[in-house]
């Protein structure tokens, strides 16, 4: 388990590296930031490795059982980077997403989830889905025995399939964040008896069960029924559901306690997990500076920890040795350059060109002093979906070529005496970011002029009304793939409105994009989106992925059970345990 | 004095009345600055923004939106927050202790370290003592807040693997040994780095009043040395040392945001910090316009001062 940002730092946190350090501090808190590109949990944290030793990223794969059975007990402390500004799940998406990254896994149960690990369904309330149609635009689901936290109103009862379908439907009156499953593709949702719902789509759409659709830890979380409504101050200050945790107090959103709810149902995805979670309670302690953070953990106040750089983890291990265990984890999220499709960028060529001219290598070095690795059009921590490095599109896609670029632009009457404009954030990554490519475009003789911009006004008028000629920045660390083809999808499938910033159609990508969205066979659905980022390489599509960052996190040893690489379900999972006996013999 | 003061409380509502104009129009009249595409996002339908805009009272007119939020805050509603729709009454009740605590105990120390230090440095003019505390006055001055913080959690760290108090605010009577923990070393910091000013202008005052005859007249009755500095010369150094700390005032109540922001503390610094930063329209106008209230009342209050410190000064 790693660092808890809450969401309130999501969209602003980022790798501080030393050389970021003070700017990232005023960059600090972008609550308003998580806003829009949806996705879920940063994924900032540790994997674990050997003890005292640092690990390459992604080396070891924990799957939460390899330190043997769990010990019951113990509460686990972690940083709380931002408080909360109320326990409330509804309202516009921007405004709730810190509530339901927090709470969505913790407090409340959900029918089912995708770890990112292994690409596989997972069952947690739902015990049963059955997809009568070939086309599965239906799902019939079954739901198993499990109780809400004992508080008023609910006061214990048992959750019902009713509970689930008013929930989602409260879920779908509010404004969603960009694309949204509940409004875009679910058609409706009834009641079939206790222990069975039905929901229907408009459409196959066989990322159903991800993290962005109907397995959102923020949007698909369930409520009971008498509180979705009427309820405004309950909601404001208090959380209730069937979660492993229950909500026991919170000073205003910070310091927030989770203790383990005892009547935690004892089955899921045809296991039992009796007894899980094995800790009593996870204590969030706020502490909004970095530096802050990194003491608290150096001098036992925090169980785990993000460090800002590898130099700091490295230190940390000299410093502590066998005590800590640290890791490196691939990031989910990653950096792009976006142009608008406007002249120059309607040609191409043009766009071809810029691609070539951006040189991955360097730019991780630059950015992320090398910790990083190049992106396609799916970032690399989706392993599942990535294309073999010696495939021909990839390789063209990340050749960095300043010739054959300027051949590119003077065949397509580039002119090169304008001075053309990227929009960046001032989010310290984003500022890099939109250095590096200037120097690099430059090579290509293209002059380019920054124009930083204050966050919100960044992402509420230049990126959401697409007022940008070009623009980079860091996307968040989405859970599954959907959200990043997705991006290259000229319309909605079921509005019509533009899907996405650039104004970017391609009948060709749209077309390979809803391929993998519809295909219902896992093997076949994996093959469609590799198919998918070939088409999106070979047309140049105006959303030029960079790099990725691996970030650094650490716990101390007597955190045991780790999960690693399962974003949001990973952060909350219940495998995790503590070894009292070695935590007192260390303090 | 009674009539002076009420003349310059008359001033208050139409000072407030003008910063709250300008801060509220400023808001609205920026680029980019509608609140309900902000909330609702990309994808938000036109229903959904009109149903935020009606929510939020956003179809008014401007001049009629702020007629509504200047009346509710002369009747004491100071309106709910854009973010988690709670009273800005109930979260300024919250965050107001732990803010008037550093703001005081930096002010406290700034006093105590910039007059006592300027007294030192004037009565030892060109020793040592004076040369250390001007080049300490100077180099003080001259490094960022947010630095010197950073660096009273990393050197106690690298040293004794000491961390400051984390989890917040917790007030004095509930546990003092915390409390003081968490606030005294910022504050003695704050108070130290603040003082630069202070420190240097008591020196010069204190320098001048030295040179006076009554204060050779004091030495030559056979006074002691504290008596004459502290009794005399001191009082007569006062009016500039007591303007000089209402502008201290000012500048630590808006160096409280970086000390909140570092040691996670939920006063009102950090509010302002993360209201402004997420577009929190109502908390964004109700501290601006508390913290003018404050600049005015401590301005008055120094004013009012500078009868008490020179009996010449006559209010009229």
């Amino acid at each position: 388990m790693g660092e808890q940002d809450l969401g309130l730092r999501y969209w602003g946190r980022q790798r501080v590296t030393r050389r970021r350090a003070l700017s990232g501090a005023v960059a600090g808190t972008a609550a308003l930031g998580a806003i829009a590109l949806v996705g879920c949990k940063s994924d900032k944290k540790t994997n674990g490795g050997g003890n005292g030793t640092v690990v390459p990223p992604t080396a070891t794969i924990n799957d939460g059982y390899q330190d043997g059975p769990g010990k019951p007990g113990g509460i686990l402390k972690v940083r709380q980077a931002g408080a909360l500004p109320s326990m409330n799940v509804f309202g516009p998406g921007i405004l709730i997403l810190a509530q339901g990254l927090t709470l969505g896994f913790t407090v409340f149960d959900h029918l089912w989830y995708v770890p990112t690990d292994t690409g596989v369904t997972e069952l947690f309330l739902a015990t049963k889905i059955e997809q009568p149609d070939d086309q599965g635009l239906e799902l019939i689901v079954t739901i198993g025995d499990a109780t809400f936290h004992d508080k008023e109103p609910a006061n214990g009862r048992k959750v019902t399939a009713e509970d689930v379908v008013e929930s989602f439907k409260r879920f779908k009156e509010e404004p969603p964040i960009g694309y949204s499953w509940l409004q875009d593709v679910m058609e409706d949702i009834t009641v079939v008896d206790e222990k069975t719902l039905r929901i229907t789509q408009r459409f196959p759409w066989a990322w159903v069960f991800t993290s962005s659709n109907a397995g959102s830890p923020i949007f698909t979380s369930i409520l009971p029924k008498e509180i979705l409504h009427d309820h405004d101050d309950l909601l404001l200050k208090d959380a209730i559901g069937s979660g492993h945790w229950n909500l026991q107090s919170h000073d205003n959103g910070a310091n927030i306690k989770f203790r383990k709810f005892q009547q935690f149902r004892t089955y899921q995805n045809g296991k039992d997990i009796t007894g899980q979670p094995y800790l009593n309670g996870v204590d969030f302690i706020f502490i909004t500076d970095d530096n802050a953070g990194y003491a608290a953990f150096r001098a036992g106040e925090t169980d785990t920890a993000g460090f800002t750089s590898r130099k700091q983890m490295e230190d940390t291990v000299t410093e502590l040795g066998s005590k800590v265990v640290t890791g490196s984890d691939l990031s989910r999220d990653y950096l792009n350059l976006m142009l608008h499709m406007e002249p120059p960028f309607n040609d191409d060529r043009v766009r071809r060109a810029f691609n070539k001219l951006i040189d991955r290598d360097e730019a991780i070095l630059l950015i992320e002093e090398g910790d990083g690795l190049k992106a396609a059009p799916i970032p690399p921590a989706h392993k599942r979906y990535q294309l073999p490095e010696n495939d021909p599109d990839l390789v063209d896609y990340w050749t960095t070529d300043v010739a054959g670029a300027k051949q590119l632009l003077e065949a397509a009457a580039f002119d090169f005496d304008r001075e053309y404009e990227i929009k960046h954030s001032n989010r310290a990554t984003d500022s890099q970011l939109a250095q590096v490519l200037k120097e690099q475009l430059g090579r290509g003789g293209v002059k380019v002029k920054l124009t930083q911009e204050d966050l919100v006004k960044w992402f509420t008028q230049t990126l959401n009304q697409h007022q940008f000629q070009m623009t980079c920045f860091q996307h968040l660390p989405y859970e599954d793939v959907d959200l990043p083809l997705r991006f290259y999808m000229g319309a909605d499938t079921s509005s019509g409105r533009p899907a996405n910033f650039m104004d970017y159609q391609d009948a060709d990508v749209d077309a390979a994009v809803l391929a993998a969205a519809q295909e219902l066979d896992e093997e076949a659905r994996v093959e469609k989106v590799l198919e998918a980022q070939r088409v999106i390489m070979r047309k140049s599509a105006p959303m030029f992925n960079v790099l990725s960052a691996i970030n650094f996190g650490g716990r101390y040893d007597y955190v045991k059970g780790s999960v690693t690489g399962r974003g949001s379900y990973g952060l909350f999972n219940r495998t995790t345990w503590l070894d009292d006996d070695t935590r007192r013999q260390e303090a | 004095m009674t009539r002076y003061a009420l003349r310059r409380l008359a001033w208050l509502p139409i000072i407030l009345f003008g910063v709250s104009a300008i801060v509220f129009f400023l808001l609205r009249g920026l680029p980019g600055q509608d609140p309900a595409a902000a909330i609702a996002g990309q994808g938000a339908t036109d229903e959904q923004l009109d149903r935020i805009r009606e929510d939020w009272g956003l179809n008014d007119p401007v001049w009629q939106q702020y007629g509504t939020w200047l009346g509710e805050l002369v009747r004491g509603d100071f309106g709910n927050e854009f973010r988690s729709e709670k009273p800005i009454k109930d979260e300024f009740a919250r965050r107001f202790p732990p803010s008037f605590q550093i703001i005081t105990m930096s002010l406290f120390f700034g006093a105590i370290f910039g007059v006592g230090f300027g007294i030192l440095s004037a009565m030892f003019r060109n020793g040592p003592l004076d040369y250390g505390v001007r080049f300490g006055a100077v180099g003080l001055s001259s490094i960022p807040e947010y630095f010197l913080l950073t660096l009273l959690i990393i050197i106690p760290l690298y040293l004794w693997n000491y961390s400051m108090p984390v989890g917040g605010y917790v007030p004095i009577y509930e546990d003092p040994v915390h409390n003081l923990k968490l606030f005294l070393p910022p504050a003695l910091l704050i108070g130290l780095a603040g003082s630069a000013g202070l420190m240097r202008l008591t020196r010069t005052t204190m320098l001048e009043v030295l040179r006076s005859d009554y204060v050779r007249t004091a030495s030559a009755k056979g006074l002691r040395r504290h008596t004459v500095i502290l009794s005399h010369a001191l009082r007569n150094a006062g009016t500039p040392i007591v303007t000089a700390l209402g502008t201290a005032f000012v500048a630590v109540f808006g160096g409280s945001i970086i000390v909140e922001r570092v040691l996670s503390i939920q006063g009102l610094g950090e509010w302002f910090f993360t209201a402004a930063f997420i577009r929190d329209l109502p908390v964004v106008q109700f501290l601006t316009v508390y913290t003018a209230f404050v600049v005015v009342m401590v301005n008055l209050v120094v004013d009012l001062s500078y009868g008490f410190i020179d009996p010449r000064v006559r209010y009229s």
